[in-house]
């Protein structure tokens, strides 16, 4: 049936058939099952006498704890704790086991023995042992695990008020970095997992991990689209335990779990918090006295002479010390950001359901612009009959977000803070009323923040995503243990992203002054700025679904537990973008086409893509002591010619517990659990663009010629992949992990320590160095380079417990890591050069040349110059004021050899100043103490072994339309000759890498913390309210050094600072 | 129970089906491509594929590449510029024309795409005068990308067929080595030569105004060999080498006449003529769209009209020296003591060339502008109109820092805000270029009748006198050094600010002679108040006083340097000749530098 649909156009096609037959297989099973079901409930068995049996939970100081849940072990039949932590519960015969749990408890499971009440107390749960580890296409326990997986800590970024899920990651985990999303609202973090590489650049994977969301792989954007209180757990696959994942899985996985229902009585909670984010600092700029003098000091370098206009003369200068404009601190002020969340869950042992919404608000810190998002999540699980459970879930979201439409110059979401921070203070934002004109041309320097933020220019995103999951298993009656399981995902997301801009009159004016440079006097001439002058949208969608069938066998036999699970997996994704803008809108006509007046122009863009799987996973242990798992995918991607679709991924990953060895049990104390593992994968990524094998043309809008008159110009055909390579296939890494897990002293003390290999080869690379340019076009990607990483990651948890009421954790990790690059694109020129990295880490460290000093007089200049005789800085002559380095060789000669040294500073004279460039070493450091009720912690992290410097939008030189930070105003002239910074004019000698620019790299800081006081719950009872627990939190508190005396500690200082965020915030559960 | 078995069957019955294999899954293609065998076989499409070809190619104003090497006005004594060519220190890398990787918007990236066009139109099915068009078109800017690099470098690979350069196997085969510059010059030739051949000498559409015909690409290998005569690449004088060019202008003279081409009868509106402009040879299209996608706007006219009559402005001021090189209305030099007319630095702008004033525009002249026909230019010092006490330069913004500007192909009609938007097509190659091309050649050859009879036509068509002897104010009898001079001179006012100064000082070797140890000047121009002139009213008659009496009255001349950093230092012998950039030979060891810049490859072979 499947085959019989030829449609090759119609990408859902073969999704149809196959899943019409899932679903007519699943409805016959269910409409059987749903008749079946009666009767078992009604006394398909013999009733038993049921026996009323009531207890209460508590903690270890003996404060009730509501909603554990309380089953019948080996069923799914249970109850759940009210808020003074009573359960009632109808036995059938008064000798069951039940077992208790609560996330953050030890699970406990006590034997009725026919008594009808009894009062149980939860242990905290520290170690963790016995926690439930997500991992690819299922769980297993913390004790068992034989791969690198970490996990989040959900209590640690329950509150975080960021607006991506991404940024709550940030220091949670060793081997898992986050960067940004900390800054500019609506931009989420982005994550890598062990330093991977990407050589390919063409690839939309990037160097990320792949996002797997209920077992669905996902995008980036649909898991930043999560609210952190709608997920269950996060789990994060560094090793070989991604093979599951074959070819995606390269570069590390993402799990994640959404929240399910759980047996009990409706539980209702709330979250919410409200919050204001600032700058950490706004970058310091030089003052609009500062900026003038400092072109003066430049021109007169330059030799032009004090009548000449460019020169700001003493009055202009006197004005403007008494008339400075920040215009950064005009438009900046603190942003609001709030954020709700609801869910409730509950059910008996045939239904469970959860529901949740939740919403988060950033304002930016200029008016006008923000962002939003809603989500919602509805599940119910059902127990349709025995041994078939069904499953269907719900979730969505829409996401808002709106920037400024900053066209002019070339269009950067950053031009905002550009503009405002380069602008010169000296230049008012208004005289009159009228705004000023600031530069001619149509370009960067001529843009009025304050009149577009006034026109209301803005770029929009609007995304909103459907997702459905429905899912049946089956407990096939005739094997004990095996299950069949079919899981259906459609996602469908839409997007609309929206440009509106127009065009604004700014106002030049005749000017005072002597040289006129004081904004002032007459209007000369009202000057029309473009600033796009455009409606423009994109709408798209994206079409996908995932359809997985499972065959799974769980057994013990004695001491032995084997499982097993084979699985097809098949992706199809259709995606539709199209563009239209229409141009000529009319001023104070509304923001849409219908107040446009000029041409338009519409283009789309089609895509579709597909993924085929066929996996299987065998374990086995034997008394949870001897570990064993093996893996094997095999998949199929769109991306490669069609004979080279198919990669095969085998992994075996291995365990031995010690602990549970009867000579290390009896024999050593201190250590109540020790495990050594290791994995072996080999797996790949298929990082590289699609049709990446086909050579094809497209058309391209704005690269036709013009002929025949003043016609517009044409659409062209252009090559759109100049240069295919047809056997481009599955790149491989193959991947080492070894690691211990260990508990000491009563479990107080764990410790994780892991060491990994990674080699990468194989790896699809886009060379451009290595190839002639002679060729002319980019270069397809292709199987070449080979890169080994290898680094360390140990985690140590510490629990104490100092009396009854004073306990606190302390979870820190240390990770380390390198590489080292065997075959990669190196220029034939370069190689056994000192510019060869083959053999090398990709970070080499700093580039730059070596820095001897500042001429700071004509006597030093003619000093050295005695003894460095013709010696020239990039072909001019030393002069006061430069800045000058060591001359290191000389030429390349024609062999490929540099000359001797020639006396001259040349591009031949630079070397790797520092052995490294960025960190490659971190300690994480997240602390919580509890007293009482009282509970604080923090995120804290210092990494370090890498050499910053100050950025290049930093060093360049300040113009008459552009500014620069404040410590251009201490620089060399004649009578500041001892100044901090060499003499502006001298651009070439200046502003390149050298230890001048050096600074520390040295980062650390505390990221969040968090205070929050639990309400007793005598209090809270009063009110008939089962939990009420206030916090306050803070993102980015302080960061405790900052080597950069203009801008904080991360980022351009030309770019959206890092906000602190502090908040306040209220759970409440009903 | 039966219920239950029935369920087992159709789940497994389910499971087995699914887990079939069906690699329809994977059966997808690129809906946001095209295959080339579409494009090719269809002339509307394989025209919008030329039609690429044509954008990636053709030349900006001032007959900018594109590419690395900017505009060449201000690396001459046409205009001020400040950068590392005027102040000597020039590296090696700094040339980055040749390119410095792999893109395909590089030389090497243009001429890819060229390659493949002819490659995938000469597979195709279309008929073969139509192919052969085609073909003939893309070839003409294949020589032009060689051109743009031999007379930079030197001879450099050619490259003929798209490089497949995947795979280790294939990729070596790529490296290749520099060609002659000898044979990069026929290379050159003869593309050309297969480009004449087969392209019509005018193309019947009108709307196909601007595409290459054969007497372009007659016209521009007469360009090309008249530089590979001239002594940058010919430093013996060998004369074959003058008679090649002497040859390709004549035949592209012959070509361009039959089929209507002359000299404009204006030297100013030959500019805003468009379609069938007799003057035009090889042209870029501009349009006066808006539109992102659509425009393409000739951003010369704003960069270069004074700031206030538009939204950029102020580049492109002409310098002292060029204002002083114009001749006088008879033809011969200012100062020159057998000119019937006397020059005086006071009075400029009097009895001049009719070119100078359709060329530079200076303070007090009437220059049509945004629509005003009469239009009066002010760059004095003086009292203002804002402020009449106050002494300063009177132009409202970004003034002149020479007192002059270049009105050369200024629309004299667009509004302040359309400046930007204007769509006068840059002509590359003019008629009157051909002229000259023949008339060096044939100097080159020693053939001087010929040169004169070029002459006098640029002269005449000028507005130069013709003089009692019908010599426009040439020199009788000249030697053919002095010929190679007059035409050199001829061009410098003819082609000013055409972008063609700087070549032909380089080609010639005259860069240093012309520049080094100078500073271009500049004039300030300062208003004095006389009882009949009283400042204060000043700002408000101007316009309607006699320039003439202002000068001699009211106006003090200053000059002034406008290189105020340094002494001009062309350094000729590196620059002939400019490097390799580093990271090119690096990318492709083969690769040798010249002899000019410590290698060994010698760009005169």
């Amino acid at each position: 049936m499947a085959h019989s649909l030829p449609s090759r156009r119609r990408p859902a096609g073969a999704t149809h058939s196959r899943l019409a037959a899932a679903l007519i297989a699943s409805s016959a099973l269910l409409g059987a099952q749903a008749a079946q079901a009666a009767p078992v409930a009604g006394g398909g068995k013999p009733a038993n006498v049921l026996v009323a049996f009531k207890g209460r939970v508590v903690d270890a100081k003996g404060q009730p704890i509501p909603g554990v849940t309380v089953l019948i072990k080996g069923t799914k039949t249970g109850t759940s704790t009210d808020a003074n932590g009573i359960f009632n519960f109808n036995l059938p015969t008064g000798k069951e086991t039940l077992i208790f749990s609560f996330v953050g408890y030890k699970t406990q499971e006590v034997a009725v023995n026919g008594r009808s009440t009894l009062d149980v107390s939860l242990e905290e749960d520290a170690a963790a042992l016995d926690d439930v580890v997500v991992v690819g296409y299922g769980t297993q326990t913390r004790a068992t695990l034989t791969g690198a997986v970490a996990t989040v800590d959900m209590k640690q970024i329950q509150d975080l008020p960021v607006g991506s899920l991404s940024a709550t990651l940030q220091g949670q985990m060793p081997g898992v970095g986050v960067s940004g999303g900390t800054s500019r609202p609506g931009q989420p973090a982005q994550i890598t997992v062990r330093n991977p590489n990407s050589l390919a650049k063409d690839g939309p994977q990037g160097v990320g991990p792949l996002y797997v969301i209920d077992n669905v792989v996902r995008s980036q954007d649909d898991f930043n689209l999560l609210d952190q209180s709608e997920v269950e757990s996060i789990s994060v696959l560094k090793d070989a335990s991604a093979a599951i994942y074959g070819a995606r899985g390269g570069q590390g996985v993402i799990l994640v779990t959404t929240k399910r229902g759980k047996i009990g009585a409706p539980r209702l909670s709330y979250s919410g918090s409200v919050g204001v984010a600032d700058a950490t600092r706004l970058p310091s700029m030089m003052s609009g006295l500062q900026h003038a003098q400092y072109l003066n000091d430049y021109n007169t370098v330059a030799g032009v002479a004090p009548s000449n206009s460019a020169i700001y003369t003493q009055d202009e200068l006197d004005y403007f010390a008494q008339n400075n404009t920040n215009w950064l601190k005009e438009a900046w002020k603190p942003a609001v950001t709030q954020r709700h969340a609801l869910n409730m869950s509950g059910g008996t042992d045939r239904v469970t359901y959860f529901a949740s919404a939740t919403y988060n608000k950033q304002n930016a810190n200029f008016d006008n612009i923000n962002s939003d998002r809603w989500t919602y999540r509805a599940s119910a699980d059902v127990k349709v009959a025995r041994g078939l459970n069904a499953a269907l879930s719900v979730s969505g979201g829409l996401g808002n977000s709106r920037m400024y439409f900053l066209k002019q110059g070339q269009e950067n979401q950053e031009n905002d803070m550009r503009s405002l921070l380069y602008t010169p203070q000296f230049a008012p934002m208004y005289v009159n009323g009228l705004p000023v004109y600031l530069s001619s041309g149509t370009g960067f320097d001529a843009f009025h923040f304050f009149e577009v933020q006034k026109s209301d220019n803005f770029t929009s995103q609007r995304n909103t995503t459907l997702n459905v999951q429905a899912s049946a298993e089956y407990e096939l009656p005739f094997l004990k243990g095996l299950r069949a399981r079919v899981v259906f995902n459609k996602n469908m997301a839409n997007s609309f992203g929206k440009q509106y801009g127009t065009k604004y009159n700014v106002y030049q004016l005749t000017m005072l002054g002597d040289h006129k440079h004081i904004y002032g006097g007459d209007v000369l001439k009202t000057v029309t700025l473009n600033n796009g002058d455009r409606v423009r949208l994109n709408p798209s969608y994206s079409d996908n679904y995932q359809l997985n069938g499972y065959l799974n066998y769980d057994n013990q036999f004695g001491k032995h537990h084997v499982s097993a699970l084979a699985f097809f997996e098949q992706q199809e994704t259709h995606t539709d973008l199209t563009t239209a803008m229409q141009e000529g809108v009319i001023i104070g006509g509304l923001p849409n086409m219908s107040s446009a007046t000029g041409g338009y122009t519409a283009t789309e863009v089609e895509t579709e893509s597909g993924l085929l799987s066929y996996v299987g996973r065998l374990n086995y242990d034997y008394a949870n002591k001897y570990l064993l798992e093996f893996t094997i995918r095999r998949d199929g991607s769109t991306r490669f010619a069609p004979e080279y679709r198919f990669g095969v991924f085998p992994a075996v990953s291995a365990g031995w517990v010690i602990s549970e060895e009867p000579f290390f049990k009896n024999s050593v104390r201190l250590v109540d659990f020790l495990k050594v593992r290791g994995s072996l994968g080999f797996l790949g990524t298929d990082n590289t663009k699609s049709y990446n094998w086909q050579t094809n043309y497209s058309l391209a809008t704005g690269k036709g010629a013009v002929f025949g008159g003043n016609g517009d110009r044409p659409l062209v055909f252009m090559a759109n992949n100049a240069l295919a390579n047809r056997a481009a296939r599955w790149d491989n890494i193959t991947k080492y992990n070894a690691g211990i897990d260990a508990r000491f002293l009563d479990n107080r003390l764990s410790l994780t320590v892991d060491g990994y290999y990674d080699h990468a080869y194989n790896m699809l690379t886009a060379l451009s160095g290595s190839a002639p340019l002679l060729i002319g076009a980019a270069l397809p990607s292709e199987n070449f380079g080979i890169i080994n990483g290898f680094g360390t990651e140990v985690s140590v948890g510490w629990n104490g417990r100092i009396t009854n009421d004073l306990s606190f954790r302390l979870n820190s990790f240390f990770s380390w890591n390198d590489n080292k690059q065997v075959r990669i694109d190196v220029p034939r020129g370069q190689l056994n050069t000192f510019l060869d990295p083959t053999g090398q880490s990709s970070d080499q460290g700093v580039l730059g040349y070596r820095y001897l000093g500042m001429f700071r007089t004509d006597d030093e200049v003619k000093a050295f110059v005695a003894t460095h005789k013709d010696y020239k800085i990039f072909g001019q002559d030393p002069k006061p004021g430069m800045l000058y380095y060591e001359d290191i060789r000389g030429l390349k000669n024609a062999d490929g050899t540099y000359g001797a040294p020639d006396g001259v500073i040349t591009d031949a004279d630079v070397e790797y100043l520092t052995p490294k460039a960025s960190n490659h070493y971190s300690v994480g450091f997240n602390p919580s103490i509890t007293y009482k009720s009282l509970n604080i912690s923090a995120t804290m992290g210092i990494s370090w072994g890498g050499q910053a410097t100050v950025e290049g939008s930093a060093r360049s030189r300040a113009t008459a339309t552009a500014n620069r930070p404040e410590f251009w105003a201490d620089h060399w002239t004649k009578d500041n000759p001892n100044a901090s910074m060499p003499a502006p004019y001298y651009v070439a000698t200046y502003d390149v890498t050298s230890a001048f620019w050096f600074r520390s790299s040295l980062s650390a800081g505390v990221r969040n913390a968090n205070v929050s006081y639990t309400i007793p719950t005598a209090l809270t009872n009063r009110i008939s309210v089962s939990s009420v627990r206030v916090f306050f939190q803070a993102t980015n508190l302080f960061n405790f050094f900052n080597p950069y005396s203009y801008k904080d500690y991360s980022g351009a200082y030309d770019s959206y600072p890092t906000l602190r965020t502090l908040s306040f915030g209220l759970n409440v559960g009903l | 129970m039966k219920y239950i078995s029935l369920a087992t069957l159709g789940l497994g019955l389910g499971a087995t089906f699914l887990l079939g294999s069906c690699e329809q899954v994977l059966d997808k293609q690129n809906l946001s491509a095209i295959e080339g065998s579409l494009i090719y076989n269809d002339s509307t499409l394989a025209n919008l594929s030329l039609n690429y070809v044509y954008e990636q190619n053709l030349p900006n104003w001032f007959g900018q590449s594109t590419i690395g090497f900017g505009n060449p006005t201000g690396l001459s004594d046409e205009s001020f510029s400040d950068n590392a060519f005027m102040q000597g220190t020039v590296q090696q890398s700094d040339v980055t024309d040749f390119g410095t990787g792999l893109s395909k918007d590089n030389n090497y990236g243009k001429i890819r795409t060229i390659n493949m066009f002819i490659r995938d139109v000469r597979a195709g099915s279309l008929p073969t005068g139509t192919k052969n068009r085609l073909i003939g078109q893309a070839q003409f800017f294949r020589a032009w990308r060689y051109f743009d690099l031999v007379r930079l470098y030197g001879g450099v690979p050619l490259v003929f067929t798209p490089l497949n350069g995947v795979g280790n196997e294939a990729r070596d085969l790529t490296y290749l080595p520099r060609n002659t510059t000898t044979q990069t010059f026929a290379a050159i030739a003869a593309d050309l030569d297969s480009a004449a051949a087969v392209l019509p000498g005018k193309w019947a559409n009108s709307a196909d105004w601007g595409h290459i015909t054969k007497g372009a690409a007659q016209a521009f290998k007469g360009r090309a060999l008249l530089y590979a005569a001239s002594p940058q690449f010919n430093p013996s004088d060998n004369a074959a080498k003058w008679q090649a060019a002497y040859d390709a202008s004549l035949a592209a003279r012959t070509t361009l006449l039959a089929n209507g081409a002359r000299l404009h009868t204006s030297y100013d509106q030959l500019w805003f003529q468009e379609n069938g402009n007799p003057e035009a040879v090889m042209v870029t299209g501009y349009n006066t769209s808006s539109g992102d996608q659509t425009r393409k706007n000739n951003s010369y006219d704003n960069s270069t009209r004074p700031a206030y009559t538009g939204t950029n402005g102020g580049s492109n001021v002409p310098t002292l020296e060029m204002v002083q090189a114009y001749p006088m209305l008879d033809g011969k030099k200012p100062g020159d003591a057998t000119s019937k007319y006397t020059y005086s630095l006071q009075q400029f702008y009097k009895n001049r060339d009719p070119r100078f004033e359709k060329t530079i525009a200076y303070n007090g002249s009437t220059w049509p502008l945004n629509g005003n026909t009469g239009y009066r230019l002010w760059t004095y010092v003086g009292p203002t109109a804002s402020n009449p006490n106050v002494i300063a330069n009177v132009e409202p913004s970004k003034p002149s820092n020479t007192s002059f500007y270049t009105r050369k192909a200024i629309s004299p009609t667009a509004s302040v805000s359309d400046a930007m938007y204007v769509g006068t097509d840059w002509i590359e190659i003019r008629y009157a270029e051909v002229l000259l091309n023949v008339a060096e050649a044939a100097c080159g050859i020693n053939n001087l009748t010929e040169g004169y009879t070029q002459l006098k036509a640029i002269r005449a068509r000028a507005g130069i006198e013709a003089g009692t002897d019908g010599n426009y104010g040439l020199k009788p009898g000249m030697t053919r050094a002095e010929m190679f001079d007059a035409i050199l001179y001829e061009r410098q006012i003819e082609f000013a600010f055409e972008g063609k100064r700087f070549w032909d000082l380089r080609r010639w070797d005259k860069l240093d002679d012309v520049l080094n140890g100078k500073k271009r000047k500049g004039l300030t121009i300062t208003f004095k108040a006389t009882t009949a002139v009283p400042a204060a009213t000043f700002t408000a008659t101007r316009d309607g006083l006699n320039l003439d009496n202002l000068y001699t009255n009211n106006f003090t001349i200053t000059t002034k340097d406008v290189d105020t950093k340094y002494n001009l230092n062309w350094r000729e012998a590196p620059y002939r000749f400019f490097g390799i950039p580093q990271a090119a030979i690096d990318n492709n060891p083969k690769l040798l530098q010249n002899t000019t810049w410590n290698g060994s490859f010698d760009p005169l072979q």
